[in-house]
């Protein structure tokens, strides 16, 4: 479990403090999928950085499976714990052949050459690349690149992994087989998915959503309660999903339906209910 | 004009016993013939190199023609030695074209100064020719490593080398890129005088430099991530290991080159 208490962050630049984060508390129960929305500069990077130890609380506290980020020993711990992938796929890649870039984090780990290979070969086959063990990155399109960090970073076998904004750069195909391997990985390899994200639709099948706004958190809640209220995201300046906005148009011009639909297979089974 | 790559690290795939030797033992013959070419003074002693690069590329299984092919960026600087060491080297003369003489001892120096040149590029090419880059980066970590008493790092050093040869590729898209971008906007990299086109590079030089920096900044992050903390408690996924193989090829460099140098000696 993931816990957060009234947690602070203020970034220093030259004199000035930037406050970032002002007080979040949360709680992330193992083998959940979260997605974090919320508009620019609203702090989502900067609090999950602060899960895996790459940045330290300016005030309160960070704790993963009764681990605090804050002791010196522990932050290797929770490293090997929190696996993390960001959004340029080229600027996490670190070996210049595909499989000895995935093999990077468990040689840090100090494991055998054959642990290693064996781990590397799970994480190709996880991410569906194996027949790009050998390559070299730059010859990859981006979203096998975003899979060869993602694999890089299941080869520590962490028990959460945190993606800020993976799929950002890329087509929506590679989006989409990138959230369905996530997906996967959380149904059946029970790891902790942590999704930061500006793409609505990639909340719609998560367990929980969190909003954050000028660092703090906005609202949380199910999809349902969070996506399906328009009022609120247009606060945020963010975008509702089409079939919720579809619904609310739908409403104004006097057809009953509920306003927090999600999906086109919801709207379809609304609006046969009609008659 | 597009930037294009240089041909460094450039390696051919290949499964020859050469591609399959120790990436340490490789690195150890490299030197070794180098060592010997600066050694040997005389026609026999280059004879015997020659025909112990042609063994090697025989052996590596790649063509005669694409080992010379690496030469040819060099072409210049070969034909500029030659001339000046034909022209300007006193002795006995040969031919006389007026104020330009061509010496006996002219003609000699050249063809030698040549003939190392060329054995010396086509030899240690063979290296990065039938080396992947990832077994050469190991290899020489591995042979660095005596050096840590002197407090160097060749941990680091493999590092830095394995994470520019990742990195080159990405700059020169990246380099391209901005150049089309500074184009677009009517910067023109061929024409106007000197200082214009010095600050038409330094229009590109910038943005390179900053996207540079922005890149190491979450390099570094992503690799803190993967915990890394330098190389101490590190293990590679290939370990390397000497075999026979290494062995024989060690065994019968040192012999061959040995005669060489004892047979290229004399001047
Ligand atoms: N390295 C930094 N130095 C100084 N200030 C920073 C730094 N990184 C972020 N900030 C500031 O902290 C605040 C939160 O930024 P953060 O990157 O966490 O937002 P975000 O929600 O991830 O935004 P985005 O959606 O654009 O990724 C912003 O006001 C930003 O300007
Ligand atoms: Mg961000």
């Amino acid at each position: 479990m993931i816990k957060i208490s009234d947690l602070y962050y203020a970034y220093k630049v030259k004199n000035k403090h930037i406050e970032a984060l002002k007080g979040i508390d949360l709680e992330i129960p193992k083998g959940e999928f979260v997605v974090f929305l919320g508009p620019n500069g609203s702090g989502k990077s900067t609090l999950v950085k602060h899960i895996n130890g790459l940045l330290t609380p300016s005030a309160g506290e960070v704790v993963v499976d009764g681990i605090n980020a804050k002791e010196d020993d522990s932050i290797w711990k929770i490293r090997q714990k929190v696996g993390m992938v960001f959004q340029n796929p080229d600027n996490q890649i670190v070996a210049n052949v595909v499989e000895n870039d995935i093999a990077f984090g468990p040689e840090n780990l100090g494991l055998s050459s054959s642990e290693i290979k064996e781990r590397v070969k799970k994480s190709l086959s996880l991410t569906k690349i194996l027949e790009y063990s050998k390559y070299e990155p730059h010859l990859l399109s981006g979203g096998q690149k975003q899979l060869v960090a993602i694999a890089g970073a299941l080869a520590m076998e962490p028990e959460y992994l945190i993606l800020d904004e993976p799929t950002s750069m890329l087509d929506p195909l590679s989006r989409r087989k990138i959230l369905k391997i996530i997906h996967d990985l959380n149904k059946n390899h029970k790891t902790t998915i942590l999704l930061v994200t500006h793409f609505t639709d990639e909340a719609v099948n998560a367990d929980r959503v969190y909003i954050l706004d000028a660092g703090r958190i906005a609202c949380y809640g199910e999809p349902r309660e969070t996506l399906g209220n328009i009022s609120l995201l247009s606060k945020f300046q963010i975008k509702p999903l089409a079939m919720t906005s579809l619904a609310a148009s739908l409403v104004k011009s006097g057809i009953d339906i509920s306003t927090s639909v999600l999906t086109v297979d919801e709207m379809v089974e609304e609006l046969c209910l009609l008659n | 004009m597009d930037f294009e790559g240089f041909g460094i690290g450039q390696f051919y795939p290949g499964d020859s016993v050469i591609h399959r030797l120790d990436p340490r033992i490789k690195v150890i013959i490299s030197f070794l013939l180098a060592v010997t070419l600066f050694m040997i003074k005389n026609f026999w002693g280059f004879v015997g190199i020659f025909l112990f690069v042609f063994f090697i590329i025989f052996f590596s299984r790649l063509s005669a023609r694409l080992v010379l092919s690496g030469l040819r960026p060099m072409t210049f600087i070969l034909v500029f030695t030659f001339i000046i060491h034909l022209f300007f080297t006193s002795g006995t003369p040969l031919i006389n074209f007026g104020f330009l003489v061509i010496t006996k001892e002219g003609f000699v120096n050249s063809l030698f100064i040549n003939s190392r040149l060329i054995l010396l590029i086509t030899g240690t090419s063979l290296l990065t020719f039938t080396t992947a880059p990832v077994d050469l980066t190991d290899g020489l970590e591995s042979l660095l490593k005596p050096l840590e008493i002197f407090r160097l790092s060749s941990h680091q050093f493999a590092l830095m080398m394995t994470v520019a040869l990742r990195f080159i590729p990405v700059l020169i898209i990246e380099t391209n890129k901005i150049m089309k971008a500074q184009k677009a906007r009517g910067a023109d990299f061929k024409k106007g005088n000197l200082a214009k086109r010095a600050k038409n590079y330094l229009s590109l030089l910038i943005p390179l430099l900053v996207s540079v920096f922005r890149r190491a900044d979450e390099l570094a992050l992503a690799m803190e991530s993967r915990c890394y903390r330098g190389g101490e408690g590190r293990t590679r996924m290939n370990e390397l290991k000497i075999g026979y193989k290494d062995f024989y090829a060690f065994s019968f460099t040192v012999l061959v080159l040995f005669v060489v140098a004892i047979v290229g000696w004399k001047t």
